[in-house]
């Protein structure tokens, strides 16, 4: 009922009630949307530019097993990396994703690939306003938009046909789903718990990083709730689902759950980050922006002082992430890097809702002072 | 009037912050993610992805470097000897140090017996760019697959060439 109600919005008698009831904040809100939009999409169109899509990344590799599939006809359980002739351990579920878009339309696998890179950024565009506005307000969530935008960070993860692309949108979307189910005690198995689980098997099956991050986010969220029966298990729910997946997956294709003899442990793929960039460290700074900290923890404080219990997950998605991005100071030591586009995108959230906080600050003191002055 | 007045004031002030730092910030990821949009392979060697697919065997294997393997994989399905995921690959750094041997030892008969030991039934020689096997970026040494009695030209552009091994 909640679901249909949230989805009402699409009617034609309702868009032409809210565009006749449209006030000037809403006006410039949509306006500044719109503005974001066309910078954001312009910037992915170059995927397609040239005579191949970037290949940095693995992508050509990606698009060879989506390639064998459509050839063959089933997922390959066999490598063609490497010369070969082992199993072939990577998760399927965006592999599958463009090589049946390729299947439905007849287009070749490297330039969907291409056209997939544009859709899912734009959906990631989406949810990080939805989990936003979720989390604050919609102006936040406007916020939040300009600094996904103005991301570098991001903005390397998705302008590229890479797997942790679907993975930058399935994370922020199975969070979304434990927020938006907002029934009370006790626990019901109801439509966002399904489409928590949902998302959350699909994530497990999308990219190995990012269902770790996410497990990591549900796991913490789970215990800040531990006192909540109910919102435990909107957490503890998909955080099963997600372990499980992978789990079977791994057993499956590797015939084992360890991941102890993977090239990527053993030889600790991945560059540490650090505040500065260096030769052999990313920079926090350079990949993040230099406002992206301060409206963070601005926008941190502002839901301190709410307190809300939703704010719960957005701080274990910065914790979770920030800690799988520091891995090496853990003695861990992999893919450093590449967590840290979670935790960008955590802070991007968080900067949103900074920067909203800020805006409200002007709009009640300086304005409210400069009116009183007038008013004298 | 005053209201409508402070309130366009309030839009023009958002909307000039707004300008300003979204200027700065495009200019920041452009130059960060430029980076990032380089194919790094050439058009000659895309191209010749075709004449692969026609001409040769879906089961051989090629020697190439990272990103002139992962192309072959990705547009023809063949196998490289490096490129695409090490996660599970048996020793994948040993790919990586004799793939990089082969394009730069001046040795035809090196690079023949290594090709043969890794059953690569053709190389793959980029002419306009270096080449990266996984341990930074290094010249070919290209002359050595010129001798007939080892590798023999199949196929030859503007960017690339390639050779069958003998």
């Amino acid at each position: 009922m909640r679901m249909y109600k949230s989805i009402r919005w699409l009617s034609k008698a309702r868009i032409r009630d809210r565009l006749n009831s449209l006030d000037a904040a809403t006006a410039l809100r949509y306006g500044v949307i719109v503005a974001l939009f066309i910078l954001f999409v312009s910037y992915r169109l170059n995927v397609l530019q040239g005579y191949v899509i970037p290949t940095y990344g693995n992508t050509l590799y990606h698009v060879g097993i989506e390639r064998l599939t459509l050839d063959s006809g089933h997922y390959p359980t066999q490598e063609l990396s490497y010369n070969g002739g082992f199993p072939n351990f990577y998760v399927p579920a965006y592999r599958l994703l463009v090589a049946s878009q390729s299947l439905f339309s007849g287009i070749d696998p490297m330039v969907i690939s291409g056209l997939l890179t544009i859709t899912l950024s734009i959906a990631t565009f989406g949810v990080i306003y939805a989990l936003t506005k979720q989390l604050a307000h919609a102006s936040a969530a406007v916020c939040a938009l300009f600094f996904l935008t103005l991301s570098p960070e991001l903005t390397i993860f998705t302008i590229r046909a890479l797997p942790e692309l679907l993975g930058l949108f399935m994370l922020p979307l199975t969070l979304f789903f434990v927020l938006a189910n907002r029934t009370s005690a006790p626990f019901k198995l109801n439509g966002y718990v399904v489409l928590s689980v949902i998302a959350a098997a699909v994530t497990a099956l999308t990219h190995q990083m990012t269902l770790l991050t996410l497990a990591l986010v549900l796991a913490a969220y789970a215990l800040t709730q531990i006192k909540n029966k109910n919102e435990f298990l909107k957490a503890f729910i998909p955080l099963v689902t997600v372990m499980v997946v992978y789990a079977l997956w791994q057993v499956y294709t590797l015939h084992t759950v360890s991941i102890l003899g993977l090239s990527q442990v053993k030889y600790h793929e991945g560059t540490p980050v650090d505040f500065l960039a260096s030769e052999v460290r990313v920079g926090f700074f350079e990949r993040a922006g230099l406002l992206l900290l301060p409206f963070a923890a601005i926008g941190l404080a502002w839901l301190e002082r709410n307190r809300t219990n939703k704010r719960f997950l957005l701080y274990s998605w910065i914790v979770a992430s920030l800690l799988l991005t520091k891995n090496d100071l853990l003695g861990i030591g992999i893919f450093m890097d590449r967590f840290l586009t979670f935790f960008v995108e955590s802070l991007i959230v968080a900067g949103g809702i900074g920067a909203y906080a800020v805006l409200q600050f002007l709009n009640t003191r300086v304005a409210g002072a400069i009116e009183r002055t007038k008013d004298t | 009037m005053v209201r409508l007045a402070l309130n366009l004031v309030r839009i023009l002030f958002l909307v000039a912050v707004l300008l300003l730092t979204a200027t700065y910030g495009m200019a920041s990821v452009q130059k960060q993610g430029d980076l990032w949009l380089d194919p790094v392979v050439t058009k000659g060697e895309f191209e010749s992805t075709t004449w692969i697919k026609t001409n040769t065997q879906s089961t051989d294997h090629f020697q190439a470097d990272i990103f002139g393997g992962e192309l072959i994989m990705g547009m023809t399905t063949r196998i490289p000897i490096v490129g695409g995921d090490w996660a599970n690959a048996p020793d994948p750094i040993a790919n990586m140090r004799d793939s990089q041997q082969i394009y730069q030892t001046s040795s035809a008969e090196e690079a023949h017996a290594l090709s043969k030991q890794y059953n690569l039934s053709y190389v793959f020689v980029p002419l306009s760019r270096q080449v990266f096997c996984g341990f930074g970026w290094v010249p070919i040494d290209a002359t050595k697959f010129d001798n007939n009695d080892y590798f023999k030209l199949q196929y030859s552009n503007e960017d690339v060439q390639i050779y069958k091994v003998a």
